[in-house]
C-alpha cells in the first residue's frame, strides 16, 4: 500500500519535471543569461563611449551583413564546433582532457609541415594532412591516457601541463628548426612554418570569403558524434562509463579500452582540428595559434550541455560574435576585446544551477502553500 | 657542454634564483592549500594572479608606492575570488567552467584595462611604477653563501617562507585546520557536528584569492616593473599543481614548490648557454609531468586498470 | 500520581518532500532515563523525524519542546549543544583522521584562543572512556578500523559532545549477535547513569530485548505506542505493515547436480594490499543455494570482486567455472559464459542513476546476448527484454525511457535482479539483494531466486542479513577474516551458533 503511494508520487515529480518544468527552467536559463549578456555588453561599450545599440549593429554587420561577413563567420563556426566536440566526448564520459589546445598545436604543426614540404595530388595531400593532423593530435592525448590507466594519474593536471610543452615544442621546432639558418631580420618570419603548397590548401566553401570545407567537416564530424551516442552499443558504453564507472564495470564493459577510445577519439579530433585550422584559414603554421582554443571549445560544450547538435548552433552564435567583434572594432571605436569578456560572461551566467535553483523556489512555495491553508483551518 | 650545464645547475646564483622564484609558487600555493583541502576543484589561480598583476601595477602606478599595489593585487583578488564563491556556493555552478570562464576572461578584461588606462599593447613599461625594494641584512654578509643565497630580496620573498609554517601550523595545529580537512573528507559529517560548512568553504576560497593575489603583485613589483599581456603563462597553474601533489600538506607543497622554483631557476641561468630558450622554458611542465610520473610509479601494476 | 519526567516532547511535526508527506503531524514523548525504541519500516519516516530533531530537516510546523522548554535550533550545532546527539547509521567519521581528530572535531577545546588543547580534549575523552568503560586506539586512523570499534567512536564522540539524549538510527546492522549484546550492555550502562536513548529499528526482536517503550510509524504517521510487555512480535509485525507478515521463504526440495562453480585456494588483497580474503575453497553445485554470513568487512567484498573478475586474486588461487579456468577471466567473458551478479551497492554498481530505465535494464545483456548487428543498438529487442523485466518482476513505471532515479528503491532492485535472472544465467552472484527496501519486495525477491534454484541455476548469496541466508540457502558458510566456516545445511543451526562463528568462536577448530 504504503509502497504504491510512494512511487506514484515520485513519479509524478518525475514527469512533471520532464514535460513543463524543463521547459521552464531551460528558458530562465538562456532567457537570464542572454539579457545579463546584453546587460553587461552595454555597460562595458558604454563605458568606452560609445551606443551599445551601434555596436550590436556594427557586430551583425559583421558577422551577417555580407557574404565575406557571413563567410566569416563560418570560418569561425568550423574550429570552434572541432574544439567543442572533441570536448563533448572527454567530458561526457568523465574524462577532464583541458589538453585540447595542445592537441591542436601539435595537429596544426605537423599538418604546416607536410602542408609545405611534402608534394602530392591535391585531393591525397588534403586526406593524408587531416588524418596525420588527428593522428598527431591523438598521440598528444597517448600521454595523459597511459599516465591515467598505467599509473592512476589524474588527466587533470598532466594534459594541462602538455599544453604548454606543445606549445614550446612547436615554437622550437618552427623558430631553430625550420629558420635555424637564417637570422631572425633574414627571415620574414620567426612565428610561422612556411606557407603551404597549393595542393594542399582546403578548398573554399563559399567562393571569395574565408570559409572553406572545413565547415562542412565539423558538422559531419558533430553528427558523427550525435549518431555515436544515440544508436550505437559503443556510444551507449561510452555514455555508461562517462556516467557510473562501476556500474559499465560490472555490466563487463571493457572499461580500460572506453577509456582509451575517449581519450584518443578526443586527442584525434583536435588535431584534425588543428590540421584543418592550418591548411583552410592561415596556409601555415603560426606557433600558438591554438593558444585560447581549448578553453573556447570547453565552454562551448558546456553551453550546449554537452549535446553535439546543439553544439553547432552555439558554435555558430559564439563563431558570429567573433567575427562581429572585428567590424565593430573597425565601424566604431569599441575594443573587440570587449566581445571576448562579455562571451566568457555569458558562460559564467549559463554554469549557474537553475535547475536546483528553480526545483528549490517550487519547493518552498508549496510549503507556503500549505501553511496558508492549514491557518485558514485553524 | 654538459659540464657548464652542471656546473651552472649548481651555483649560487641558480640556489638564490631558486629562493626568489619559490615566492610567487608559495604565496599561492599556500593560501590555496585550505581550498583545495576543503575539496573544491579550483583552476582560477590564473585568473586571480593575473588581475592582481595588472593592479598591482596599477595601485603602484597611481600612488607610487608598492605597497598600495599589493593592497590593490589583494583587492581584486578577493573579488574574483567572491565571483568564484558566489558561483560555486550559491549558484552551484559547475566550478571548472567557472574557473575556465575566469581564467579565459582575466586575459582579455586586464588587456583592455591597460589599452583603455595606458593606451598601449603588449606590455607597460611606466618609470611612475615603484617595484618593493630588495631587504638587505648586514648579518649575513658575513657567510658568503648564505648570503648570495638569501640576501637583498624583497620582503614578500622572506614572508613566503614565513607563510608555509604558518600554513602548517593553522592546518595542523588549530580548529580551522582540522575542520578544514575534515569538510574534504566528509562534509556531511562536519555538517552533523555543527559546522557551518560553507563558511569554512568561504574562508578558504577567500585565503586562496587573497594570497594568490600576493604571488600576482610579486610578479610584477619585484624589481622589472612591468605588466605583460597574459604575464602569469601557467604560473597559476604551477600553484594548483604543486597543492594537488603535495596533497595538501604544506610542508610536501613546499618540497614541490621548491622543485618546480629551480626547474624556473634553470630556464634563468640556462639561458646564457646556447640552448635553446624554448626548450628550458619547457622544464617545468615537463617537471609537473615527471613528479606525478614517480609519484604514481607505485601504483603501477603491470596493467592497465581504473579503479572504481 | 506524578507525572512522566518528559525528557523530550515533539508536537505535531510535519515535514514534506517535494510532494512525498515524510512526516504527517507527528506527536512523541520521550521520558528520561529509558530506552525508547521507534520502529517502522523503511521510508515510515524514522529517519527523517530525527533528522528534524537534530536539525539536519527544518521542520515544515511542530514545536520540539526540550525538558518542558520550547526550543528552536539554530543548526545542528546548536541541537548538539541542547544536548542530543545522534548516531547514524552509516557514520559520520572522517576516514582519513585519526580517532581522536575524530572526536574532537567541531568541538575542541582551545588554547590560547586559536590552537587545539591537546591536552585537554585527550583527559576530557579518557574521562568517558572511564566513566563508560570504552577502550578506544586513539592514533589509528579510522579508515582501519572494523565497524563495531567505529560504533563506540561514534558513541564517545556523542557523550564526548555533551549529549542527553543518543538517538542510535539502525545501530545493529553491522553487528555481529554477539557485537550487538556488547552494543546493549554500553545502552544499559548509558541508561543507568541518566542517559537517554532513542533506538531506531526494524528489528523486532532486539527492540523487545532493549527498549522500556515502543513507537510503531508506519507512511509517516504514527500508527501505536506501546510497551513491549503488552504485544506479540506478530502484533507489532502487524502494525508496522499494516498485515500480518512474518517474513518465511518457502523453500523447494532440489537435487543438487555436479558442481559448477569450484574455488580452490582463493586468496585476494584490497586495493591496500592487506590480504583479505585467505585461502578459500568453495564449490557451488547446480541448483543450490549456498549463503555467505558474516560481519560487513570479513573479506566478502573481495571475496566476490574476485570471483566476478572486478579484482584480481594472488598467484596460487583457481576458480572453476563448468571445469573452465576463470581465475583471470573479465567480467564480460564471465558474463559471455552466463555467470550474472548482482551487486549490493544498488546506484552504485547496480544502476546508472543518470540514465534511463533502458539503459540500465540492458547493462550486461548487451553484452552476454548481444544484438542483431556488432555496432547498432537494436531498439525493439531493447523494448523486448526491458518489457520483460517489467512484466516478469512487477516494476512499477510508466515507460522504459523514464529516469532510473524516478523509481523507488524497490522497484530500482526488481530492475536489477530481474535483468540478471532474465538472461538464462547458470550461475548467479547476489550480495545483498534486499538492501533497504520493503518487506513486500523482500518477500517477491526471495521467492524468484528459491524458484531459479529450482530451475537448476547455481546460487551464491552474499548477504550481510544472517536471516536471509538462513532462509533461503541450502548450503551456509561463514566468513571470518577471510576464510569460510561451516555454517550447516539449511535449518541445522540455530542463529546463535552461526553468530558465535561469525564472531569468529570456531575458528580453532576448521
Amino acid at each position: 500500500m504504503k509502497n504504491k503511494l510512494f512511487s506514484f508520487r515520485v513519479k509524478k515529480l518525475g514527469k512533471d519535471l520532464a514535460q513543463n518544468d524543463r521547459l521552464i527552467i531551460n528558458a530562465l536559463k538562456y532567457g537570464i543569461s542572454i539579457v545579463l549578456f546584453l546587460l553587461c555588453g552595454s555597460v562595458l561599450i558604454l563605458l568606452q563611449g560609445q551606443s551599445p545599440i551601434a555596436a550590436l549593429e556594427a557586430i551583425f554587420q559583421g558577422a551577417f551583413g555580407n557574404k565575406m561577413a557571413i563567410g566569416n563567420t563560418l570560418r569561425w563556426t568550423a574550429p570552434c564546433i572541432m574544439t567543442g566536440a572533441a570536448a563533448i566526448v572527454a567530458f561526457k564520459a568523465g574524462v577532464s582532457n583541458l589538453g585540447i589546445a595542445g592537441q591542436v598545436t601539435i595537429g596544426g604543426f605537423l599538418a604546416g609541415l607536410i602542408g609545405a614540404f611534402y608534394e602530392l595530388p591535391p585531393l591525397a595531400h588534403i586526406t593524408l594532412i587531416i588524418v596525420v593532423a588527428g593522428v598527431a593530435g591523438l598521440l598528444w592525448s597517448v600521454v595523459p591516457a597511459i599516465l591515467r590507466l598505467f599509473f592512476n594519474i589524474n588527466e587533470f593536471i598532466t594534459s594541462l601541463m602538455l599544453n604548454y610543452v606543445a606549445n614550446f615544442l612547436t615554437q622550437y621546432l618552427t623558430q631553430q628548426v625550420l629558420a635555424g639558418g637564417l637570422d631572425s631580420w633574414g627571415y620574414v618570419n620567426m612565428e610561422a612554418t612556411p606557407t603551404v603548397l597549393s595542393s594542399a590548401v582546403l578548398p573554399d566553401l563559399i567562393h571569395g570569403t574565408s570559409a572553406t570545407l572545413a565547415v562542412p567537416i565539423a558538422l559531419i564530424v558533430a553528427i558523427a558524434i550525435a549518431f555515436l551516442y544515440k544508436y550505437t552499443i559503443q556510444g551507449y558504453e561510452l555514455k555508461q562509463v562517462g556516467e557510473n564507472l562501476k556500474f559499465a564495470k560490472v555490466g563487463g564493459v571493457k572499461v580500460v579500452k572506453q577509456f582509451l577510445i575517449i581519450f584518443l577519439l578526443s586527442g584525434f579530433i583536435s588535431g584534425m582540428c588543428g590540421g584543418i585550422e592550418v591548411i583552410g584559414t592561415y596556409k601555415k603554421f603560426n606557433t600558438g595559434f591554438a593558444d585560447t582554443m581549448g578553453w573556447d571549445g570547453i565552454s562551448i560544450a558546456r553551453i550546449a550541455e554537452l549535446n553535439p547538435i546543439a553544439l553547432i548552433f552555439v558554435s555558430f552564435i559564439w563563431a558570429a560574435l567573433k567575427a562581429g567583434a572585428m567590424q565593430m572594432e573597425r565601424v566604431i571605436s569599441v575594443n573587440r576585446l570587449t566581445v571576448q569578456i562579455v562571451q566568457y560572461l555569458f558562460v559564467l551566467f549559463v554554469s549557474v544551477d537553475y535547475e536546483g535553483i528553480y526545483l528549490r523556489a517550487k519547493e518552498r512555495r508549496a510549503k507556503k502553500q500549505y501553511r496558508k491553508e492549514m491557518e485558514s483551518v485553524a | 657542454m654538459l659540464k657548464s650545464i652542471l656546473e651552472l645547475a649548481l651555483t649560487a646564483s641558480t640556489f638564490a634564483a631558486t629562493f626568489r622564484l619559490a615566492c610567487p609558487i608559495l604565496f599561492g600555493a599556500m593560501g590555496g592549500c585550505f581550498n583545495h583541502t576543503s575539496g573544491c576543484v579550483n583552476i582560477a589561480y590564473e585568473a586571480v594572479m593575473l588581475y592582481s598583476c595588472f593592479f598591482s601595477i596599477l595601485g603602484s602606478y597611481l600612488t607610487g608606492s608598492p605597497w598600495v599595489g599589493l593592497l590593490c593585487g589583494i583587492g581584486i583578488g578577493l573579488l574574483i575570488s567572491v565571483v568564484f564563491g558566489l558561483m560555486a556556493f550559491v549558484f552551484k555552478a559547475n566550478t571548472l567552467i567557472v574557473g575556465i570562464a575566469l581564467n579565459s576572461s582575466a586575459w582579455a578584461v586586464t588587456t583592455l584595462l591597460m589599452v583603455i588606462i595606458f593606451n598601449v599593447r603588449g606590455s607597460v613599461y611606466n618609470e611612475r611604477i615603484v617595484s618593493f625594494s630588495p631587504i638587505h641584512f648586514k648579518l649575513l654578509e658575513k657567510i658568503p653563501l648564505l648570503d648570495s643565497i638569501f640576501n637583498n630580496n624583497i620582503i614578500l620573498v622572506y614572508l613566503s617562507f614565513v607563510m608555509v609554517v604558518a600554513a602548517f601550523v593553522v592546518m595542523y595545529k588549530t580548529p580551522f585546520g582540522l575542520r578544514i580537512r575534515g569538510i574534504g573528507q566528509n562534509a556531511q559529517a562536519a555538517y552533523t557536528a555543527g559546522i557551518d560548512v560553507e563558511k569554512y568553504r568561504w574562508i578558504s576560497l577567500l585565503l586562496m584569492g587573497t594570497f594568490t593575489a600576493v604571488s600576482g603583485t610579486f610578479l610584477t613589483l619585484s624589481g622589472i616593473s612591468m605588466f605583460s599581456e597574459n604575464m602569469t603563462a601557467g604560473r597559476g597553474f604551477l600553484c594548483m599543481c604543486s597543492i594537488a601533489i603535495g596533497k595538501g600538506n604544506p610542508l610536501k607543497i613546499l618540497l614541490v614548490a621548491l622543485l618546480f622554483a629551480y626547474s624556473q631557476a634553470l630556464v634563468l641561468v640556462l639561458g646564457t648557454l646556447s640552448i635553446p630558450t624554448q626548450i628550458i622554458s619547457m622544464i617545468p611542465y615537463v617537471a609537473v609531468i615527471l613528479v606525478l610520473f614517480f609519484n604514481g610509479l607505485k601504483n603501477f601494476k603491470g596493467t592497465a586498470d581504473i579503479e572504481v | 500520581m506524578d507525572k512522566p519526567d518528559y525528557i523530550l516532547q515533539m508536537k505535531e511535526i510535519r515535514k514534506t518532500f517535494g510532494p512525498l508527506v515524510a512526516n504527517d503531524n507527528i506527536s512523541l514523548n520521550i521520558e528520561r532515563g529509558t530506552v525508547h525504541a521507534i520502529v517502522g519500516e523503511n521510508g515510515a519516516g524514522k529517519s527523517t523525524l530525527m533528522n528534524i530533531l537534530t536539525d539536519i530537516y527544518k521542520a515544515d510546523s511542530g514545536d520540539i519542546i526540550l525538558n518542558g522548554k520550547k526550543v528552536v535550533f539554530k543548526n545542528s550545532l546548536d541541537a548538539a549543544r541542547h544536548g542530543i546527539g545522534m548516531i547514524y547509521q552509516e557514520f559520520m567519521l572522517y576516514p582519513e583522521l585519526s580517532v581522536y581528530d575524530n572526536l574532537i572535531l567541531g568541538f575542541e577545546e582551545k588554547k590560547l584562543g586559536v590552537f587545539i588543547d591537546k591536552k585537554a580534549c585527550k583527559k576530557k575523552i579518557e574521562q568517558i572512556c572511564r566513566d563508560y568503560s570504552f577502550d578506544l586506539p586513539m592514533k589509528t586512523l579510522v579508515k582501519d578500523l572494523p565497524v563495531a570499534i567505529l560504533q563506540q567512536v561514534e558513541i564517545v564522540k556523542a557523550l564526548y559532545r555533551g549529549a542527553d539524549i543518543i538517538i542510535m538510527d539502525e545501530p545493529t546492522s553491522v553487528l555481529t549477535p554477539q557485537g550487538i549484546q556488547g552494543l546493549f550492555r554500553a545502552m544499559r550502562n548509558l541508561v543507568s547513569s541518566g542517559k537517554t536513548i532513542i533506538f531506531i529499528s526494524h528489528k523486532l526482536k532486539e527492540v523487545f530485548e532493549i527498549a522500556d517503550r515502543i513507537t510503531v510509524m508506519k507512511d509517516g504517521k504514527i500508527s501505536g505506542e506501546v510497551l513491549p510487555g503488552e504485544v506479540t512480535e506478530n502484533q507489532l509485525a502487524s502494525m508496522m505493515v499494516g498485515r500480518d507478515v512474518i517474513l518465511q521463504a518457502n523453500k523447494v526440495e532440489v537435487d543438487f547436480g555436479e558442481p559448477v562453480l569450484s574455488v580452490k585456494n582463493l586468496q585476494v588483497k584490497d586495493k591496500d594490499g592487506v590480504l583479505r580474503v585467505k585461502g578459500v575453497d568453495l564449490d557451488v553445485r547446480r541448483g543450490e543455494i549456498v549463503g555467505l554470513a558474516g560481519v560487513a568487512g570479513s573479506g566478502q567484498q573481495q571475496l566476490v570482486e574476485a570471483l566476478f573478475g572486478l579484482r584480481a586474486p594472488e598467484t596460487g588461487s583457481a576458480v572453476y567455472f563448468e571445469d573452465t579456468d576463470i581465475t583471470r577471466a573479465t567480467p564480460r567473458q564471465r558474463r559471455c559464459m552466463g555467470i550474472g551478479y548482482v551487486p549490493q551497492d544498488r546506484l552504485g554498481a547496480g544502476a546508472n542513476g543518470q540514465s534511463s530505465i533502458w539503459e540500465t535494464a540492458i547493462m550486461g545483456y548487451h553484452v552476454a546476448h548481444g544484438f542483431k548487428s556488432r555496432f547498432l543498438l537494436n531498439f525493439r529487442q531493447i523494448e523486448e527484454f526491458t518489457g520483460r523485466i517489467v512484466d516478469n518482476f512487477a516494476v512499477k513505471c510508466q515507460k522504459t525511457s523514464d529516469k532510473i532515479r524516478s523509481l523507488s528503491g524497490g522497484n530500482i532492485q526488481k530492475v536489477v535482479v530481474g535483468r540478471e535472472f532474465l538472461q538464462d544465467n547458470k550461475l548467479l552472484i547476489i550480495e545483498d539483494p534486499t538492501r533497504g527496501i520493503d518487506v513486500g519486495a523482500i518477500e517477491f525477491i526471495w521467492k524468484k531466486i528459491i524458484d531459479l534454484a529450482a530451475g537448476g541455476v547455481s546460487v551464491l548469496l552474499i548477504s550481510h542479513e544472517l536471516n536471509e541466508v538462513m532462509q533461503l540457502a541450502d548450503t551456509i558458510k561463514v566468513v571470518y577474516e577471510g576464510q569460510l566456516y561451516d555454517g550447516g545445511a539449511h535449518g541445522e543451526l540455530t542463529e546463535e551458533e552461526i553468530g558465535l562463528i561469525m564472531m569468529g568462536g570456531k575458528s580453532d577448530e576448521k
